[in-house]
């Protein structure tokens, strides 16, 4: 982007300006589909299996439809369609069987809520029970229970790889160099065994569709989703209705973090509005369902090994994962497959051998989360280093220095050469270290009994999305000059609208004001996007706005060339007016321009300015089925997170005095915004790290649907201390040379507090949550002495 | 099935209730005040916190029949001056204090509760203490418990 | 925990004006009948599906039974109505959170600040369950609860009223009126530790009061273990063991293993926590409380 001619300094791009959506959201004003009343709407009340694994004998719902209210009862048999994103292998409502505790049976419609419920309770299902699953090794056993009998007959992309006749929902493999031969040249080898439990997104809007299926056949929804489009289409697959005839709208969205990604119950409100006689529909999940029904996010398991030379070179890296998937592996599929392309984080090295599966078992369906896939091999990866850097005796930022990716040298675990402009990993490492203060020793603690300690870990992220993903934009001027801006990309505060804004204001040199960004609010008036996941809303949405705006410049400046009689070349745009080049003297203001110029006698040129852009993800590729070697990816962003903890030996607790945040984002286009990213990033992974799992009872039932015993992190567990940077190392086809980075600032915080934990004692924690319980634990196991130690040290503090 | 007298926001509504419809679902849909929200319906998230009768509470928890006659204020009643805001909510978007904004509402009503009642006198502590029966989701509440410090001066205590 | 609703099944809600009216709707209705003080456990369990009421009798409208009192020599007197928020205030207001300091500790920790504007003493000790705090702050003090039903009225200890499963002795037809926590005499200190990093409630709470008498000698030390029990239990060798050292440290064994004795058997697995580690912090706090007593 031209930067303005007066000073050649930006006027917005890289200022801490305030969300642009803000106003509203401090009053309470913005609307969420949460929010959204259609006049004479039905409310839908979902009823849930009682068991893991059976088949549905009955529905017997004679006393449910006799509440005063209720409307309809509708089952699984009434709408058998099947949908999923990656895999079709999602049912409405169970049709014959269900396959996990919560899975929707049935739903009632009625006049409210409380007489929906009221009868929901009502409706008895008999079923017959068959042998449940539990956990991926029980699944994958032979002669397992099989939940999908008919897996090969699923839609699915071409990207995956399912196992008919087994609950292998995906399996992946990365091949790179010879793995055998590795590991016969290591000197060490260290090896983990690591285990990730369910969790839950828990955004706080729950999900919630209002549908309407018209009379036309058309059918029109609100939804609290990421992907619109994706609605839309998956929507037109799975109930075979042109694309055409579907409108998805979407207001504001109460926090989504990869959970509202796909598609979600639309297509069940859909067939239920059309079922009561076209008349609009609204189901909204309780808290327990977004527990218990609606999907949560996968546990894994994981094995890894790896080998290295005496001066801590990486000379052989070896893991398979094992992703729970529950009953429906829809979105899960690509969560085993980026796991498994990306396994090698941000390092170099020369034999990989990573492969990873989509398992189903008889639990709550899982989804995406933010940077998944990531999350988890960065667990196992950047664990195993500071293991293998005790193991040699090494530093383990130097270890890491050593192998990471050279930009412009090296080959990704994709082999794919990594872009010279990638990114600088040494740097981001550096700032770390630096900013932690790394090599000095922590400050002598006042109570013996509870340490302190530094650890770090690094990470690389870039979207996990397919080879032809693609956005387009809109800017559309109005008679005042100010812009329309229309562009796909949803809004769940992650301040891509506000960035966008930025550029637009900065482009042609108009007031933030008179930028109004509508981020999308309904698939038949905003230009298409692909999806809003994977941290590419502003890069790709960006690009294409970058695109739209040099296409309305291009128009402007026609116009005003003949307006001016001045060659279009000789033509600049700033201050919000069109400048004779080397002549400013000589100018038109906007306003005067974009909706056509009028000559004094009254004749006019031109028209209303609006101008159009697009991207499309272009050289990257599907990956090889048998070695997953390919390009996956439009950017990596580099980062990585460090964080000094306070370590109660005796009660486990564990408290973080400060969090170090950098990343290589190419142009910090609005540093407020981005630090809310770094911190709420911060936050969310260290809530995984301390406190979240769901559990599960011995009957496959979620025990703790619910945030008093499903614990996440709350204002007095936050940090106070952070310190946050990013670099930029400019992307040279990135919007003003950013990269995403949504994601990668909470992949490192769950490993980067338990590598915390490792330096100061030794103790390696390979399970999340890290409960005081655990912890205690492990230091006793690993380290009776510490544990003596401090107990003592407590006691004389005593007397 | 009773009508009750609320006063919302400054305005007085009068409306016919159900014994067992709770105070949140009637603002929101019997009175339309969208101005509240709800993630968990059970008293453990916070989001539907209200002013009722000058303190803040959780309307999931409260029958809309024993509020007859109460004084409600949600975040759009805050400055009492409907369009303008108050102190805290200027601070919220200065601080970026917020993201999806779901929780926006009840924290900003919480938050101008605390510092109304220690005249902007408290400390970091008890404001994150404070917070506490609330969830966020997305901030990391760092930037929130920033507004609130810096807000204190308008409440009269110091900056 | 799991129930999937978020409305309330129907029921008829009736608010009395008097104590009188209020216990005649008992007597009519008995079980069927449920009082409700601040409502944040009761809508609660109803929304869950565990606790049906076809009759909901809001208390708030009963003027008699909103008070608080302090009196030199008799203590805090706390009407069924008195939220925590109004506790807190007047203990602090009235200088008494050095008297009634594990009181005023264990409220600033309970559930969180905006649920304390509507939740009650008297229902919070009702409720009963092992992980809400009430009943073990009471059973730091000497606390009496006051129960009335049409025929008269009687006091009970906060330990005669809940049974040793957790079950409270509270007829149909009685109400909660009144909770008394007596002066404590002079010289007395006490604490409350609270540990629940894994969920909202506690895991393992102590509370421990003793009388100082110059020095850091402790006597009449009262020790209770709560939220891992079922009901608040007394570790009275422990009590007896530590009111009679005198030398800590080379005690420190008998103490531990006097605790672990009394409070093994009423210790579970839960999915939260195992029963040692849960016996462990018990140990851990009640360490820290007795340190705490001591430098006070």
């Amino acid at each position: 982007m031209d930067k303005p001619h007066s000073g050649g300094e930006y006027r917005y791009i890289g200022k801490r300006i305030p969300p642009l959506d803000a106003y509203e959201k401090v009053l309470g004003a913005a609307e969420y589909t949460f929010d959204l009343e259609i006049p004479g709407m039905f409310h839908v009340k979902l009823v849930h299996s009682e068991y893991a694994h059976a088949r549905i004998k009955s529905i017997d719902y004679s006393k449910a439809i006799r509440v005063p209210g209720v409307v309809s009862v509708i089952t699984g048999r009434d709408i058998p369609y099947r949908v999923g994103i990656y895999v079709g292998d999602r049912d409405l409502l169970a049709i014959d069987k269900v396959l996990w505790i919560g899975h929707p049976v049935a739903a009632v419609v009625a006049e409210n809520l409380r007489a929906a419920e009221k009868a929901a309770e009502l409706i008895e299902v008999e079923y017959d029970p068959l042998e449940p699953v539990f956990s991926v090794e029980e699944a994958l056993r032979e002669n397992a229970p099989i939940l999908h009998e008919n897996l090969d007959k699923y839609r699915r992309l071409p990207a995956f790889n399912p196992k008919p006749g087994t609950n292998i929902a995906n399996y992946f493999k990365l091949v790179k160099g010879d793995i055998d031969k590795g590991f016969a040249e290591a000197d060490t080898i260290v090896r983990g065994r690591f285990k990730l439990p369910y969790i839950s997104h828990a955004y706080m809007e729950p999900q919630v569709v209002i549908a309407w299926y018209r009379y036309s056949g058309d059918i029109e929804i609100w939804s609290s989703a990421q992907s619109p489009f994706a609605v839309r289409s998956l929507l037109s697959l799975s109930l075979d209705i042109p694309a055409g005839k579907i409108k998805v709208n979407v207001p504001y969205i109460g926090g989504g973090f990869g959970g509202k990604a796909g598609l979600g119950w639309e297509a069940l409100a859909a067939m239920i509005s059309r079922h009561v006689g076209f008349k609009p529909v609204k189901l909204m999940l309780s808290r327990a369902e977004q527990f218990k029904s609606a999907p949560v996010v996968p546990g894994m398991v994981a094995e890894a090994e790896m080998g290295l030379s005496r001066d801590g070179r990486i000379v052989a890296y070896r893991a398979k994962f094992l992703f729970d998937s529950g009953a429906f592996a829809d979105y899960t599929v690509n969560i085993s497959r980026t796991a498994g392309y990306a396994c090698a984080g941000s390092y170099d090295i020369p034999n990989i051998l990573c492969e990873s599966y989509a398992v189903y078992t008889n639990k709550v369906p899982t989804t995406a989360l933010r940077g998944f896939g990531h999350p988890e091999n960065h667990f196992v990866l950047e664990h195993m280093i500071d293991m293998a850097a005790r193991e040699l005796d090494q530093d383990p930022v130097k270890i890491r220095s050593r192998n990471l990716l050279k930009p412009g040298v090296s080959t990704t675990g994709t082999g794919v050469r990594l872009r010279e402009d990638a990114g600088n990993p040494q740097l981001v490492l550096e700032r770390i270290s630096d900013l932690l203060d790394w090599t000095t020793p922590e400050v002598d603690p006042e109570r013996p009994w509870v340490i302190r300690s530094k650890g770090i870990a690094l990470s690389v992220k870039g979207p996990s999305q397919p080879p032809n993903a693609s956005s387009s934009a809109i800017v559309k001027f109005n008679e005042d000059a100010s812009v329309d801006v229309m562009v796909g990309t949803s809004n769940f505060g992650q301040g891509t609208v506000t960035g966008l804004a930025m550029m637009v204001a900065e482009a042609f040199g108009i007031p933030l004001e008179k930028v109004h960004v509508k981020p999308l609010r309904s698939t038949d008036a905003s230009p298409y996007t692909w999806q809003t996941v994977g941290s590419r809303g502003l890069f790709t949405d960006g690009l294409a706005l970058l695109e739209a705006i040099e296409d309305a410049k291009r128009k402007i400046k026609k116009i005003a060339s003949q307006a001016l009689k001045v060659d279009e070349d000789h033509l600049e745009i700033a201050d919000g007016k069109v400048y004779v080049v080397g002549k400013p003297w000589i100018s038109i203001p906007l306003e005067k321009i974009v909706m056509g110029y009028q000559f004094p006698d009254g004749t006019s040129v031109g028209g209303p300015v609006i101008g159009v852009g697009r991207h499309i993800a272009g050289l990257t590729t599907y990956l090889d089925p048998e070695t997953g070697q390919g390009n996956p990816t439009i950017f990596y962003t580099f980062g990585g997170t460090g964080v000094e903890v306070e370590i109660n030996i005796l009660t486990g607790e564990i408290k973080v005095l400060k969090a170090v945040q950098v990343y290589d984002i190419g142009k910090a286009i609005n540093p407020l915004l981005l630090e809310g990213q770094a911190i709420g990033g911060f936050v969310m992974g260290m809530s995984r790290a301390l406190y979240e799992r769901i559990i599960f009872d011995e009957f496959g039932s979620v025990a703790n649907p619910n945030f008093s015993f499903y614990y996440v992190a709350r204002a007095k567990d936050a940090p106070d201390n952070y310190l946050i940077e990013f670099v930029e190392t400019p992307q040279m086809d990135g919007p003003l040379g950013s990269r995403g980075v949504g994601e990668n600032v909470m992949i490192s915080v769950p490993v980067a507090i338990a590598n915390a934990i490792y330096r100061a004692t030794g103790v390696s924690i390979k399970e999340l949550p890290i409960t005081p319980e655990r912890l205690v634990k492990a230091i006793r196991e690993q380290r009776p002495d510490l544990f003596e130690q401090a107990f003592k040290a407590y006691i004389d503090s005593m007397v | 099935m009773a009508t009750i007298t609320l006063k919302v926001n400054n305005v007085v509504r009068r409306v016919e209730v159900e014994d067992n419809e709770i105070l949140l679902d009637v603002l929101r849909e019997k009175l339309h005040v969208k101005s509240v929200k709800a993630a968990c319906w059970r008293g453990e998230c916070g989001l539907c916190t209200v002013m009722l009768n000058g303190k803040p509470v959780k309307s999931c928890l409260v029958l809309a029949v024993e509020a007859d006659g109460s004084e409600i204020v949600t975040a759009e009643g805050l400055s009492g001056r409907p369009g303008e805001l108050a102190p805290i909510q200027k601070a919220f978007i200065e601080h970026a204090a917020l993201q999806c904004g779901f929780c926006t509402p009840a924290f900003v009503v919480v938050a101008h509760y605390l510092l109304t009642k220690t005249r902007g006198k408290v400390e970091r502590e008890e404001v994150k203490e404070y917070l506490s029966g609330l969830i966020c989701r997305c901030t990391g509440y760092k930037q929130i418990i920033d507004a609130v410090m810096d807000a204190r001066k308008h409440y009269g205590g110091e900056g | 925990m799991s129930s999937p609703y978020i409305t309330l099944p129907e029921f008829k809600y009736l608010r009395p004006k008097t104590l009188d009216e209020a216990l005649a709707i008992l007597d009519r209705y008995g079980e069927d009948a449920k009082i409700m003080a601040g409502g944040v456990a009761l809508l609660s369990f109803m929304k869950e599906r565990l606790i049906e009421a076809k009759y909901v009798v809001d208390i708030k409208g009963v003027r008699e039974l909103h008070y608080i009192r302090f009196s030199e020599g008799d203590g805090l007197r706390i009407g069924a109505t008195v939220t925590f928020s109004e506790i807190e205030d007047y203990i602090l207001q009235r200088g008494l959170v050095q008297r009634f300091r594990a009181l005023y500790q264990g409220i600033k920790k309970l559930s969180d600040p905006v649920l304390r504007n509507r939740s009650t003493l008297a229902g919070n000790v009702v409720e009963a369950l092992p992980i809400v705090d009430g009943p073990c702050l009471l059973s730091v003090f000497d606390s009496e609860l006051k129960i009335v039903s049409s025929s008269g009225s009687r006091v009970v200890s906060v330990s005669e009223f809940i049974s040793d499963e957790g079950f409270i002795d509270l007829k149909p037809n009685e109400i909660v009126v009144e909770i008394h926590i007596k002066d404590p005499p002079k010289g007395f200190v006490s604490t409350f530790r609270k540990y629940n990093p894994v969920t909202e409630f506690s895991m393992v709470s102590v509370g421990m009061s003793a009388i100082r008498e110059g020095g850091r000698d402790l006597r009449d030390v009262r020790c209770v273990l709560c939220a891992a029990t079922p009901k608040p239990v007394r570790l009275r060798r422990f009590e007896d063991l530590v009111s009679r050292v005198s030398d800590l440290r080379s005690s420190i064994d008998e103490l531990l293993s006097s605790v672990e004795s009394e409070a093994a058997g009423f210790i579970q697995d839960d999915p939260y926590a195992s029963r040692e580690f849960k016996l462990h912090i018990a140990k851990m706090l009640i360490l820290d409380s007795l340190k705490e007593l001591r430098s006070l």
